[in-house]
């Protein structure tokens, strides 16, 4: 295992760039860096998370937003039109960890050029504000605006017992 | 031309549908499947002249279900439109017999790009 996959700041810096080639390409919404103030409550927040590993380890990638944030996101992502019916939930949810999906897949090109090796992608799931904060060591989060809405990405890194 | 469509989310399928019209590519018909394992049913069913294959989903791999068709002699036409698009995995998808591989986040263009030689 290289030492610069144990690193989650490593892997936000990766998923921060994965996020602006997306919001760019795939939403047409500029990727804000800044902090939406007030930040949103980890109750607030709802979004999807996948998993990537690596020899011993396992990396949570997350992406939260509110729900207007996450509805404006899917609206950019489907490109309706302002008078198109806002979609359903289910379409949302879908939307979300087809986001995550991507940027995994964004992240996993990163770390390949970062720190070659096998990466292997799981399967999206959703992901809560509750479940992705707090400030242990193998956690790091950054909050940022996405076409003016609040977004926050995390990265969880465990070692997996083999 | 029958065309069919292998992904998890039903939303990548649709903007998927919508970005080959997009790239000039009409008047060909969908077909749609959540997995691999639904897409080799929708094969016996639908008889599709083109497949575009997600590589992760749940079930069956977009590179299970073609390696899949290739043992049972079905030489359909097919490429990856995924997120995985790294050099390696290019090279598993060739290997497999995939014609290309649609990297996301696409454009327009990158489908023309695919596209243009294996459609009308």
């Amino acid at each position: 295992m290289s030492d610069l996959t144990s690193t989650p700041s490593l892997w936000l810096e990766a998923l921060v760039g994965a996020l602006d080639e997306f919001a760019l390409v795939a939403l047409g919404l500029e990727c804000d860096a800044s902090a939406p103030k007030p930040a949103p409550t980890n109750a607030d927040l709802l979004g999807a998370s996948v998993d990537i590993t690596t020899g011993d380890v396992s990396v949570r990638l997350g992406f939260l937003s509110t729900a207007e944030g996450r509805l404006a996101i899917t609206r950019a992502f489907l490109a309706f039109g302002p008078d198109e019916e806002a979609p359903p939930e289910e379409l949302v949810q879908d939307v979300i960890r087809e986001i995550i999906n991507v940027l995994a897949g964004g992240v996993k090109q990163r770390m390949t050029d970062t720190a070659p090796g096998d990466f292997w992608l799981g399967i999206p799931h959703e992901l809560s504000g509750m479940s992705a904060s707090g400030t242990a060591k193998n956690l790091a989060s950054t909050e940022l605006k996405l076409g003016g809405v609040p977004a926050r990405l995390v990265t969880i890194l465990e070692h997996r017992v083999t | 031309m029958k065309i069919l469509v292998v992904d998890d989310s039903a939303a990548m399928r649709m903007i998927v549908m919508r970005t080959i019209r997009m790239a000039g590519f009409t008047g060909h018909t969908f077909v749609e499947a959540g997995n691999g394992l639904e897409g080799l049913d929708m094969v016996e069913t639908a008889r599709p002249d083109l497949i575009l294959l997600d590589w992760n989903m749940p079930k069956m791999t977009g590179l299970e279900m073609l390696t899949r068709l290739k043992e049972q002699g079905k030489d359909i036409p097919a490429g990856f439109v995924t997120s995985e698009g790294t050099p390696e995995m290019r090279q598993r998808a060739s290997d497999a017999g995939a014609l290309f591989l649609i990297n996301k986040p696409f454009t327009v263009e990158s489908f023309q790009m695919a596209l243009e030689m294996v459609m009308p």
